[in-house]
């Protein structure tokens, strides 16, 4: 008995080692998950931070654009306009028709230049709301007659809040950018639906579409997905080679 | 038979990492040499004793205990340095270490004794450096789930051998002292224990081929 006892200690020795060593790297990989996913938390965390950051020292940037454009420029302009009003009033009847247009034309700039800064304004949405600001927006663009635009808003019941509506101005704004630089689109269509549980834009055209999977790490897709996951929204691009290109943002408004 | 199979097992990872050798960091690239040196000795010494040259092949694993210390240390050394921090005192130790060992084959215990202290004190080294590096690990996470990385499956190969033959040695200096015989289940851990090794040894090469191909180390 004693014998076995002596040839069995080994054995047990054995075994419980490598049940030690068995559940020690169980622990380990337990535990290292955890660490994983607290390291892509807090890595998350801190790009948001960053994006946050980014998108408040660029909405102070184009304030002063904004402020800058409206107190210099527009003042300049007015003056000019003033200016070349005085002179008109001095010049001969048939010289008046050319200097008459180059006032409508200042008339026209400081007009432009106006609009132009409250474009640029991130405060202009929280005064007049989101909806109106893309409206306004859209009435803009329409004037310079570049495209066809259309513009729907089927649904007005509730609006995200400021720093969200901010967000989604600026995506909007890109988006509507790249439709006018470079889709080389005749017809673009811009669809609101604002309810009380979900916002919904989308953006389409009838360019010369392009390839996601070439240009899906591109840095502009890149920065609008990031600012569609830094506000919660979930993007859908549909785009094909000479089939226009269909952009959807969908928030969720809790 | 199963030598045959431990060989070809030491060949099969040595073909793998030398035909993704620039691929491999350089950490695994001395692991590849270290396979492929274990590999040369195990052969000759095989083929040696087949010819009745010599009786045992003991000599021949004193010195490759000597290499594995010494490769050991250094693929620690750049795991190490890969996670940061400052890991310079793991070359001197590991020069120290292997005059000691080789002091121990020459001076305290003969050529054809096999295990020897110096085997306890291998497998006490790469087990040390094997739960530093778990820490290492742990406190800087990589964005690679783990079962993916070639990283974990080394060390973890080196954690469970070098545990496993640490006892295992220890139990047959110990038998040899009492002049008993080693029990059969034991021989079967080593054996069994050394396949599993390279086995993981191979799929921690090819896990760092993975992470090398996509960028990554």
């Amino acid at each position: 008995m004693e014998n076995i006892n002596e040839e069995s200690i080994p054995l047990i020795a054995g075994t419980v080692l490598l049940l030690f060593l068995v559940v020690f790297i169980i622990i380990f990989i337990i535990l290292y998950n955890k660490a994983q996913l607290q390291f892509k938390f807090e890595r998350q965390q801190f790009q948001q931070d960053l994006l946050t950051a980014e998108f408040e020292i660029k909405e102070q940037t184009l304030n002063n654009v904004s402020q800058e454009l409206h107190d210099n420029i527009g003042q300049i302009a007015s003056l000019l306009k003033i200016n070349l009003n005085k002179v008109i009033q001095t010049l001969p009847l048939s010289q008046r028709p050319i200097m008459n247009e180059s006032s409508d034309l200042i008339k026209q700039l400081i007009s432009d230049v106006k609009e132009t800064s409250t474009s640029l304004k991130g405060n202009r949405i929280t005064e007049i709301g989101l909806l109106k600001a893309i409206e306004q927006d859209y009435r803009r663009i329409k004037k310079l007659e570049l495209l066809n635009l259309e513009l729907e808003i089927s649904n007005s019941e509730m609006e995200p809040g400021n720093t969200t509506s901010i967000f989604l101005i600026r995506i909007y704004q890109e988006l509507i950018n790249n439709v006018l630089t470079h889709s080389q689109a005749t017809h673009a269509k811009i669809s609101l639906n604002s309810s009380r549980s979900n916002f919904t834009m989308t953006i389409e055209d009838n360019g010369i579409g392009f390839l996601i999977e070439k240009t899906g790490n591109g840095n502009g897709l890149k920065n609008l997905k990031e600012r569609c996951n830094t506000i919660g929204a979930r993007l859908n691009l549909e785009s094909y080679p000479n089939n226009g290109t269909k952009t959807s943002i969908s928030l969720p408004l809790v | 038979m199963e030598y045959v199979l431990y060989l070809s097992l030491l060949l099969i990872d040595s073909i793998f990492g030398f035909y993704y050798y620039k691929r491999l960091n350089i950490a695994f690239q001395l692991l590849v040499q270290l396979i492929f040196i274990t590999f040369l000795f195990e052969s000759l010494s095989e083929l040696l004793i087949r010819v009745r040259l010599i009786n045992t092949n003991f000599p021949f694993y004193h010195v490759l205990q000597d290499i594995q210390l010494l490769y050991s240390g250094v693929i620690y050394f750049h795991l190490n340095k890969s996670f940061g921090g400052k890991v310079w005192f793991i070359i001197p130790s590991t020069i120290f270490l292997t005059f000691v060992l080789i002091g121990i084959s020459s001076i305290y215990q003969p050529y054809v004794e096999f295990p020897t202290f110096g085997s306890l004190i291998l497998s006490l080294f790469i087990i040390v450096h094997s739960l530093f590096l778990y820490f290492k690990m742990m406190i800087t996470p990589s964005d690679v789930p783990i079962f993916k990385q070639g990283t974990f499956w080394l060390n973890s190969a080196n954690f469970f051998f070098y545990s496993v033959t640490f006892l295992a040695f220890g139990y047959f200096t110990y038998v040899q002292e009492q002049n008993d015989q080693t029990p059969q289940w034991v021989t079967f851990l080593v054996k069994a224990s050394n396949f599993m090794f390279y086995t993981l040894y191979g799929l921690s090469m090819f896990y760092s081929t993975q992470l090398a191909r996509h960028g990554k180390h």
